[in-house]
C-alpha cells in the first residue's frame, strides 16, 4: 500500500467493482424513467432522451400496484411484530435464565434459519392446504416467522448475554420485578440488537418471491414482488419502464428503512454502566 | 431493635461449593457492619442472599423482624450499591435516581423533592441531565450513592463500591459514605476485601474465611484480640509479626524460647493469658504487632520490655515512622491461612523465602529518628504485654 502504484490499482479495483455493483440498479433507475417506446428499444441509451414519470403513473393506476405495496406492507409488519414478541422473550430466557442443553438449543436454532427455502415449499403447501390456509396472509406470516425467528432469536440471545446481570439486579432491588426489568432495562438498552432483528426480518418477509408465489393465487392477495412479475406484460409487448417502476417503488421503503435506523443502530450504547 | 438478623445462614451453590457456611449475626439500628475477607470467602455472596438476588439454602433472614427468605428483592425494603455501579445507560442521572421511586409510583413532586435533596447531599447536581457514559469513576460513583439513599430504605447493602475508584478518592469516599450513614442513620451492610477500610468504616467488622465466620466485633477488638491466626494476621497494616516457639514455665514466669534466643515473660504476663499455662514445654505461635516493637537505643527501659536481636534486611522510610524489615532466627508461623493472607498482602516471597531455613521475616514500626541501617544487627525491644499466643494446631487464641 505505500507505493502510488498499488494505491492506484487498489482504487481503481474498488470502484470497478462498485461501479459494476451499481450499475444494475442505475439501469432499472433509467428505465423507470423511460417512455414505453424508448425502453423497449434495443439500443436504449445510458440517460432517457426525455424524461418521463408515465411509468409511474400507470402503475399505480392502470396497475393498481398500490393494493400489493400495502398487502406486503401488512405481512411484513405482522411478521416482524410477532417475531419480535416472541424472540425478544425467547432470547432473554435463553440468556438469562440458565437453561440447560442452551448451546444446543441455540445452535439448533441457528440451522433452522438456514433450512433451504426450496425444501420448504412442497411441505408447508400440502400442510396450508390441509388447513384451509392457502391464499392467505396467515400462510405467509407462519411461513416467514419460520425463518425470522430463528435469527432474531440468536441475534438476540448473544445481544442479551453481553448486558450486565448488575443492571437488571440493580432494578429488581430498586423494586421492579423480572419483567419490569427486562422492559425498562433491558429492553431499551437491546435497541440497536432489536433494531437490527426488525430489519432483518421485515426485509426478508418484504423480499419473499417464492413463497408468495406457491402459497398465494389471487391477485387481490399479491404481494409486491409477486405482483411485480405479473406486471406490465401484455401479449405482444414487455412494458420494462413499468416493471421498474414497480421495482423502484418496492425498494425505495427498504432503503430508507435501513438508512433511518442505521442511526439507532450503534453499538456500544452499554457505556457508562458499569465501572 | 435488630434490622437485619441472619440466623444459621448457609449457601450451597448448585455445582456443590459453600458460598456461605451457618453465617450468625444481627445488626443493630443505624449500624455499619463491614464484612471482610479474602477473596472467595463468601463476602458477596453473604450480602446477595440478604439481597433477595441468591437464594438461601438453609437458615433464617429476618429484616425488619420479619422472616423474608422468599420475598422477592423488591419487596425487601433495601436499596445496594454494585461493585460496577450497575447505572442504567440509557438514563440521564435524574432518571437513575429517579427509577425506585418511579416504581413506587410516588407522586412526580415528591420524586422530584427528594432527588434533589439525594443530589444536595452527594453533590449530584450539576451532573442530573447527563448520561452515566459522560461521568467519571467517581461522579457515576456517587450516582450509584444517590439511587440507594433516594430511596430511605431499612438497609443498604454495598459490595466493593469503592474498589474501581483510585487510591486518593477512595479515601476520601470511604470517610464521605462514613458521613452520609451517620448521617442517615441507616443500617448498613458493607462488603471489603480491603482490611483498611473495614477497619476505618466499620461500627463492628465480621471476618470471614473459607465461608465460615472468624470473628465479629469492634474494630479494636478485632485488632487487640483476634480469635485465631487468621483474624491477627488479616487485621493490620502492616502484618503481625508470627513466629514459632516453645514456651516453658518456671516459678517466676515462663521462658519464650524460639531460634537460639528466649524472651521471658514474668508472671505478670502469663497471667494476661491463663490458658497457656497448659500448654508448658509445648510448641505454640506468640505474635507481635510491628507497633509494639520498639529500637532499644530509643526506648526507655521497662520491665515489660524484652530484648531479641535480629538483622535488618530493609527499611522503608515513610516520613512519619520508619518500617524495619528483619530477619529473625526463627521458625515463621506460617499456616495455610497465613500463606493465603501473605498473598493477598503481596508479601508471599518473603514469607516463602523464609521458610524451612529457620530463618524468619518480620516488620518493626520504628520511630523516623531511628538510626538502624540496612545489614545492622540490631537489639529490639518487645512488649510481653501486648503480645499474643496461637495453639499451634488449631490456630486459636489463647487467653483465658
Ligand atoms: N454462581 C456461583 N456458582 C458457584 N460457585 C460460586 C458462585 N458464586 C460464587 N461462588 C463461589 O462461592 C465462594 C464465595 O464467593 P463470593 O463471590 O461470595 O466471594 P467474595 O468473598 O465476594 O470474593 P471476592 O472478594 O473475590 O469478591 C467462592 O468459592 C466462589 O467461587
Ligand atoms: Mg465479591
Amino acid at each position: 500500500m505505500s507505493k502510488p502504484i498499488n494505491k492506484i490499482l487498489f482504487y481503481g479495483f474498488v470502484i470497478a467493482f462498485v461501479l459494476s455493483s451499481l450499475f444494475p440498479f442505475y439501469w432499472i433507475f433509467i428505465t423507470s424513467l423511460k417512455t414505453s417506446a424508448e425502453a423497449s428499444q434495443i439500443t436504449s441509451g445510458f440517460w432517457p432522451s426525455k424524461l418521463s414519470f408515465s411509468a409511474y403513473n400507470t402503475v399505480f393506476t392502470q396497475d393498481n400496484f398500490l393494493q400489493p405495496l400495502l398487502n406486503s406492507a401488512f405481512v411484513s409488519l405482522a411478521t416482524t411484530v410477532l417475531s419480535l414478541i416472541t424472540s425478544v422473550l425467547a432470547a432473554y430466557s435463553l440468556a438469562r435464565l440458565g437453561i440447560k442443553g442452551k448451546g444446543l438449543i441455540l445452535g439448533f436454532i441457528l440451522v433452522a434459519g438456514f433450512f433451504p427455502i426450496i425444501a420448504m415449499v412442497g411441505p408447508l403447501f400440502l400442510v396450508f392446504r390441509t388447513l384451509g390456509l392457502l391464499d392467505s396472509f396467515t400462510s405467509l406470516i407462519f411461513t416467514y416467522l419460520i425463518y425470522t425467528l430463528p435469527i432474531s432469536t440468536w441475534l438476540l440471545t448473544n445481544f442479551f448475554s453481553q448486558i450486565p446481570k448488575d443492571l437488571e439486579e440493580a432494578a429488581m432491588v430498586d423494586g421492579a420485578s423480572r419483567l419490569q426489568a427486562l422492559w425498562k432495562i433491558v429492553i431499551p438498552i437491546a435497541v440497536p440488537g432489536i433494531f437490527t432483528a426488525a430489519i432483518l426480518s421485515f426485509i426478508l418477509a418484504w423480499n419473499d418471491f417464492t413463497f408468495a408465489l406457491s402459497f398465494i393465487s389471487s391477485p387481490s392477495h399479491f404481494t409486491a414482488p409477486l405482483a411485480i412479475v405479473n406486471l406490465g406484460q401484455s401479449q405482444f409487448q414487455v412494458f420494462y419502464n413499468r416493471i421498474d417502476a414497480a421495482v423502484v417503488v418496492t425498494t425505495l421503503p427498504i432503503a430508507l428503512l435501513v438508512l433511518l435506523a442505521q442511526k439507532k443502530i450503534i453499538s456500544g450504547l452499554t457505556a457508562g454502566a458499569v465501572k | 431493635m435488630a434490622t437485619v438478623e441472619l440466623e444459621h445462614i448457609s449457601k450451597i451453590y448448585p455445582n456443590g461449593t459453600a458460598g456461605v457456611t451457618d453465617l450468625s449475626f444481627s445488626m443493630q439500628e443505624g449500624e455499619f457492619l463491614v464484612l471482610v475477607g479474602p477473596s472467595g470467602c463468601g463476602k458477596t455472596t453473604a450480602l446477595r442472599m440478604v439481597a433477595g438476588l441468591e437464594e438461601i439454602t438453609s437458615g433464617s433472614l429476618r429484616i425488619n423482624n420479619k422472616e423474608v427468605n422468599n420475598v422477592a428483592p423488591k419487596d425487601r425494603d433495601i436499596a445496594m450499591v454494585f461493585q460496577s455501579y450497575a447505572l442504567y445507560p440509557h438514563m440521564k442521572v435524574r432518571d437513575n435516581l429517579a427509577f425506585p421511586l418511579k416504581l413506587q409510583k410516588m407522586p412526580k413532586e415528591e420524586i422530584e423533592k427528594k432527588v434533589a435533596r439525594a443530589a444536595s447531599i452527594l453533590g449530584l447536581e450539576e451532573i442530573l441531565d447527563r448520561k452515566p457514559s459522560q461521568l467519571s469513576g467517581g461522579q457515576r460513583q456517587r450516582v450509584a450513592m444517590g439511587r440507594a439513599i433516594v430511596r430511605e430504605p431499612a438497609v443498604f447493602l454495598m459490595d466493593e463500591p469503592l474498589s474501581n475508584l483510585d487510591a486518593k478518592l477512595r479515601v476520601q469516599m470511604r470517610s464521605e459514605i462514613s458521613k452520609i450513614q451517620r448521617q442517615l442513620g441507616v443500617a448498613t451492610l458493607y462488603v471489603t476485601h480491603d482490611q483498611v477500610e473495614a477497619m476505618t468504616m466499620g461500627d463492628r467488622v465480621a471476618v470471614l474465611k473459607n465461608s465460615f465466620l472468624q470473628q465479629i466485633d469492634s474494630p479494636q477488638r478485632l485488632y487487640d484480640h483476634p480469635n485465631n491466626l487468621f483474624v491477627a494476621a488479616f487485621i493490620g497494616s502492616p502484618s503481625m509479626n508470627l513466629f514459632e516457639g516453645e514456651i516453658e514455665f518456671n516459678s517466676t514466669g515462663a521462658n519464650l524460647n524460639f531460634g537460639n534466643q528466649t524472651i521471658y515473660l514474668d508472671n505478670k504476663v502469663t497471667s494476661l493469658h491463663p490458658s497457656l499455662r497448659s500448654f508448658n514445654q509445648r510448641r505454640i505461635v506468640f505474635g507481635i504487632r510491628p507497633e509494639d516493637l520498639y529500637d532499644a537505643s530509643l526506648a526507655n527501659q521497662n520491665p515489660n520490655f524484652q530484648s531479641i536481636k535480629a538483622k535488618v534486611s530493609l527499611i522503608e522510610a515513610l516520613g512519619s515512622e520508619k518500617l524495619i524489615h528483619f530477619t529473625i532466627n526463627a521458625n515463621a508461623g506460617i499456616t495455610d491461612d497465613i500463606k493465603q493472607i501473605a498473598e493477598e498482602k503481596g508479601a508471599m516471597d518473603s514469607l516463602l523465602g523464609s521458610q524451612g531455613n529457620s530463618q524468619a521475616e518480620g516488620v518493626a514500626r520504628f520511630p523516623p529518628r531511628s538510626a538502624v541501617k540496612r545489614d545492622e544487627l540490631i537489639e529490639i525491644l518487645v512488649d510481653t504485654t501486648n503480645m499474643h499466643f496461637f495453639d499451634i494446631d488449631t490456630g486459636f487464641s489463647i487467653w483465658e
